[in-house]
C-alpha cells in the first residue's frame, strides 16, 4: 500500500507540462544550477521553484548545495525519477 | 521516431491513466498544499504539521524550506499563490507580514478560492471582538469565499494544526471521490 501511495504521488506530480519538461531536461543534463534551468525551460525563477519544490517533495528531484564563490543549487533525478521516467518512454 | 512533442503527449496520457489506475486501487488519491506563515515564526509547528500530512500522502510546501538558498522565500509564495497547480494554500495570519500577502491575493479570483485563512480568534470577523481594516478584509473574503477559520489554544478554539489536518485529509477525500 505504502509503494502504491509513493507511485500515486509521483505521478501526481509529473501530471504537469512544466514539471514533465523539467525532469526531462535534468535526465538529459544532470547536475544542472537553479539558474541554468530557469535559463534552458525560459520559466519564471518563482514559477521554476514551484514546480522543484514539488518534485523534490514527491520525491523525483533531489537538490545539493556546492559552495564557491557563493551558494549554488543543482539538482538532479532520483532513481525513481529515473525509473519512472522509464516507465513513461521517456527515457 | 515520434516526435518529442508526440512522446510529451503519449507521456501525459499514461500519467493520467497511472493517477486514475492507483487512485481507483487505494480508493485515495494526493493533493499538494502549501503551507504559509511568517517566516521564521511558527515554522517548527509547519514542519511538524507536514510529516502529518505527507503520512497522509500529501504533497506539502512550505517557502521556507523548499526554496533554493539563493532565492527568497517571497518569490516561492507568490508562485504558489498565482499561477501554480497547488490544491490548496494554508495561510497562518500570525504577523503583518502575513496579513499583507493575503490582502495582496485575496482579491485574486483564481487564487482565492484555494486560500484557507487561519487567524487568530480574537481577529475573526465573526467569532472575535477586533475590528479594524484586516478584520474587514477577513469579512470581505468570508463573504465571498468562505474558508476563514478562527482558531486558538485548544479549548474554545482549535489549534491550526487541527484545522490544516482535518481540512486538507477531507478535501483529499472529496477529490478522490470525484466531487472537486
Amino acid at each position: 500500500m505504502e509503494a502504491v501511495r509513493r507511485r500515486l504521488k509521483m505521478y501526481r506530480a509529473l501530471d504537469n507540462e512544466h514539471r514533465l519538461r523539467i525532469v526531462l531536461t535534468l535526465a538529459s543534463r544532470p547536475g544542472l544550477s537553479f539558474n541554468e534551468l530557469a535559463g534552458e525551460l525560459g520559466l519564471e525563477r518563482g514559477l521554476l521553484a514551484y514546480h522543484l519544490a514539488v518534485l523534490k517533495n514527491a520525491g523525483l528531484v533531489e537538490l545539493k548545495y556546492e559552495r564557491r564563490s557563493k551558494k549554488l543549487t543543482k539538482y538532479y533525478l532520483t532513481k525513481d525519477g529515473v525509473k519512472v521516467l522509464k516507465e513513461l518512454g521517456l527515457l | 521516431m515520434k516526435t518529442l512533442t508526440r512522446r510529451l503527449n503519449d507521456a501525459r496520457r499514461k500519467i493520467r491513466e497511472e493517477i486514475e489506475r492507483l487512485a481507483k486501487e487505494i480508493g485515495d488519491t494526493c493533493i499538494i498544499v502549501a503551507l504559509l506563515g511568517a517566516g521564521g515564526r511558527g515554522i517548527e509547528e509547519r514542519r511538524l504539521i507536514k510529516l502529518y500530512l505527507e503520512k497522509m500522502n500529501i504533497i506539502t510546501l512550505i517557502p521556507e524550506d523548499d526554496i533554493p538558498e539563493e532565492l527568497s522565500p517571497s518569490l516561492l509564495e507568490e508562485a504558489i499563490l498565482t499561477k501554480s497547480d497547488i490544491d490548496l494554500i494554508f495561510v497562518n495570519v500570525e504577523s503583518w507580514g502575513t496579513a499583507t500577502e493575503f490582502a495582496q491575493f485575496h482579491d485574486k479570483r483564481e487564487i482565492a478560492y484555494k486560500l484557507r485563512v487561519l487567524v487568530p480568534a480574537e481577529y475573526h470577523p465573526i467569532y472575535g471582538r477586533e475590528g479594524g481594516y484586516l478584520t474587514d478584509l477577513y469579512l470581505t473574503h468570508l463573504t465571498l469565499y468562505g474558508h476563514v477559520y478562527a482558531y486558538g489554544n485548544g479549548e474554545r478554539f482549535p489549534k491550526p494544526e487541527k484545522i490544516i489536518l482535518t481540512i486538507a485529509k477531507r478535501f483529499k477525500e472529496l477529490k478522490a471521490l470525484g466531487k472537486i
